[in-house]
């Protein structure tokens, strides 16, 4: 919190010495963000609808391949090229290609987001699931429990997991803002992009708090699920 | 050579009394153990005789170089076992490290890192940096105890070697019983934490000292017995 | 081996799903005609241009990044007071996409390669100096005693430099990301504007080609940079 002080601080005192056009004001950005609060919401709604849909399938995908490289050798070895060849590309590389196959609406800002997303969810299960304990599973077999992957494998993994889900959350969130700003009709990076072009810079510094805002709670709104997730792990 | 000595060494962490008042005296030359218990802050107060961490009270006095051997070898990850024990000389004397590598039986490991070592291996090579800098007193923090029972044999006698040639004077922390009275001239029996001195106990066993011989001792096992005893209280 | 059949079923897949009408071929091109345009962008000057031009981005970044950020990171690792100021401020650049920033760049800085080389520094310095901090924060006191029992300064960077490299692998991606972002943003030059331009004449196979190449330039300094590593430091152990 003082740290959120000290920066508004800095702000306001630098703004002072610059031009209205390249740092306005703290105060005049709020003023334009309160004066069209509803637009805003809207393409926050917009924005973070495209981030939820993209997280949730980095996490389905994420979580069952990982879990399949994670425990299954035969998918280790047959993936492993695969994954570890895309993992250091840029995914934004592909996204090009993604408008080409997508189009230009939201389907290929979840695209950017998704592909941004998975690779730490991916990554972090694959290692968790890998790690668990073998005799946690003995004693799952010993006990006859059923689907033994959901109710020991995965439970036992998820400090891993949800390590590499939280990075994974702040990845679909700049896979989609950057999508928007790169090629985009709405949503808060097109915002950024339209105010850029058109030289309004108060607009462009309502936008990036707006989805700086909007992740940073949400990235301690996970911090607060893990904990509560884990309360009976020692991490937790 | 020098004394070690300290007089009411008191150490506090906020409300944690680790050490309450130790006097210590090491005479020039002489080989003393200080023995206590797990986690009683025995490790603290050698930290504090080496000057690296300081005491919330008392005086301690060590004139002279010193020499330090930890019981994780702190080895330097990026030199080879030479670089390592050449660590603290000056370049033109740098060759002095491969007689040193031959000292503890490490010969045909000078270019090796320590990521090849086994913990017995580091701990020689940490010994070889210290004696190499001719330490007028050496401070020995549970060296051996990370490492297996075989090798600890090995590696107390290969010590007492070579402190009976250059008899700098030793402060040798352990928490093993059998280990200090092996090695020491005279042993100081810790309490629990907050630490304080229970006892010091003069060893009267013969130099040098051979295995067999000191275990079948009387002397080893009434001091033994005794130890233990001041232990368990 | 199972691994090289993967790759070769899925090169496969996306060679037959285009001709077959699976999915359609304006849309994805067979993976033989990605492969060939590929191979020809190699030898085209204009192209060859536009990445040095990117490459010459990331390099410098990258550079500047590491030169700031590991010292930084190691001075904060070492000063509790330092640490407590700076960390708070790092957990709130955190949720800030470092994409969006290069616009403000822009108009910070105008249009040039100061802004086109600044953002790829901000972006890189986070990894740089979150490792270098944990990696000086984490050095075992024991082997900083054990220096000055040897009449030696702390040799905090050598101890700290595994967490460092790890960082600066991180840093290496991220560097190519960004470098890309920018270029996709606000063109010019770089290998970025050249897929844009390619997108707007509908060139789709030239889009998929530099993609591919990009992907394959990103694996290749990865794989370079954990070789190069191994070779120079033998010294080091575990993973990078």
């Amino acid at each position: 919190m003082r740290a959120l002080a000290l920066v508004l601080a800095a702000w306001w005192l630098a703004s002072r010495s610059a031009s209205a056009f390249v740092l306005p004001a703290p105060g005049e950005v709020a003023d334009r963000a309160w004066g069209e609060r509803g637009a805003l919401l809207d393409q926050v709604a917009v924005t973070f609808g495209r981030v939820a849909a993209a997280y949730a399938l980095a996490c389905v995908a994420g979580v069952a391949l990982g879990t399949l490289i994670g425990r299954v050798d035969v998918a280790r070895r047959a993936l492993r090229p695969i994954v570890s060849f895309l993992f250091p590309a840029p995914k934004v590389a592909l996204y090009p290609a993604m408008l080409i196959v997508l189009g230009l609406g939201a389907a290929s800002k979840i695209a950017l987001g998704f592909a941004e997303a998975l690779f730490p969810i991916l990554l972090a299960t694959a290692a968790g699931t890998s790690r668990v304990d073998p005799r946690l599973v003995w004693t799952g077999q010993a006990l006859k429990v059923r689907a033994p992957l959901l109710r020991i494998v995965v439970p036992a993994a998820l400090p891993a997991i949800l390590t590499g889900a939280r990075i994974g959350l702040v990845g679909a969130i700049v896979g989609v803002f950057l999508a928007e700003m790169i090629a985009g009709a709405d949503g808060l990076g097109h915002q950024m992009a339209i105010s850029y072009r058109t030289l309004d810079t108060a607009e462009m510094y309502v936008a990036i708090i707006a989805v700086s805002l909007v992740g940073y709670a949400l990235d301690r709104a996970f911090l607060l699920a893990r904990r509560r997730a884990l309360a009976w792990s020692a991490e937790g | 050579m020098a004394e070690i000595e300290a007089r009411g060494v008191r150490k506090v962490y906020g409300d944690l009394v680790a050490i309450d008042g130790l006097d210590f005296a090491a005479g020039s030359g002489e080989l003393v153990s200080i023995v206590g218990p797990s986690g009683c802050g025995k490790s603290t107060f050698l930290h504090i005789v080496g000057g690296f961490v300081e005491p919330s009270a008392g005086t301690v006095s060590v004139p002279g170089r010193l020499g330090i051997v930890f019981q994780e070898p702190a080895l330097f990850a990026w030199k080879t076992v030479l670089g390592n024990i050449a660590y603290g000389l000056p370049r033109r004397e740098r060759a002095r490290a491969v007689r040193y590598v031959e000292l503890v039986k490490l010969g045909g490991f000078e270019r090796a890192y320590p990521k090849e070592l086994s913990g017995g291996m580091k701990q020689r090579v940490a010994l070889a940096r210290s004696l190499i800098m001719d330490p007028d007193v050496l401070l020995m923090d549970e060296p051996f105890a990370a490492v297996d029972a075989q090798t600890r044999s090995t590696l107390q006698a290969e010590l007492l070697q070579i402190w009976e040639r250059a008899r700098m004077t030793v402060l040798f922390v352990t928490h093993s019983v059998d280990e200090a009275l092996f090695l020491a001239d005279r042993v100081y029996v810790l309490s629990q934490r907050p630490a304080r001195v229970k006892e010091v106990l003069e060893v009267g066993l013969p130099r040098p000292r051979e295995r067999e011989q000191v275990l079948a001792d009387p002397i080893y096992r009434d001091l033994h017995a005794r130890i233990w005893s001041l232990l368990e209280a | 081996m199972l691994g090289a059949l993967a790759v070769a079923l899925l090169l496969g897949v996306w060679e037959l799903a285009p001709r077959v009408g699976w999915v359609r071929e304006q849309s994805v091109p067979p993976f033989s005609d990605v492969a060939r345009e590929a191979a020809s962008l190699l030898g085209r000057p204009e192209f060859l241009s536009d990445l040095a031009s990117s490459g010459a981005r990331w390099a410098a970044g990258f550079a500047v990044a590491v030169l700031i950020g590991v010292p930084l990171g190691a001075w904060m690792g070492r000063s509790r007071r330092v640490r407590r100021i700076v960390d708070p401020l790092l957990a709130l650049g955190y949720p800030v996409p470092k994409a969006a920033l290069i616009l403000l760049f822009v108009l910070w800085f105008g249009a040039g390669n100061v802004a086109r080389v600044g953002i790829v520094v901000t972006g890189c310095l986070i990894p740089i100096v979150i490792s270098a901090m944990h990696g000086a924060a984490g050095v075992a006191p024991e082997l900083l005693w054990a220096a000055r029992s040897l009449g030696r300064r702390p040799p905090i960077l050598q101890a700290a430099l595994p967490q460092i490299l790890s960082g600066a692998r991180i840093a290496i991606a991220v560097a190519i990301f960004t470098v890309l972002a920018s270029e996709l943003l606000i063109r010019g030059s770089g290998v970025g504007a050249y897929m844009f331009d390619a997108l707007d004449n509908g060139q789709t196979v030239t889009v998929f080609a530099v993609a591919a190449i990009v992907a394959g330039l990103g694996f290749a300094l990865d794989a370079a940079y954990v070789l190069g590593v191994r070779r120079a430091l033998p010294w080091l152990e575990g993973e990078l």
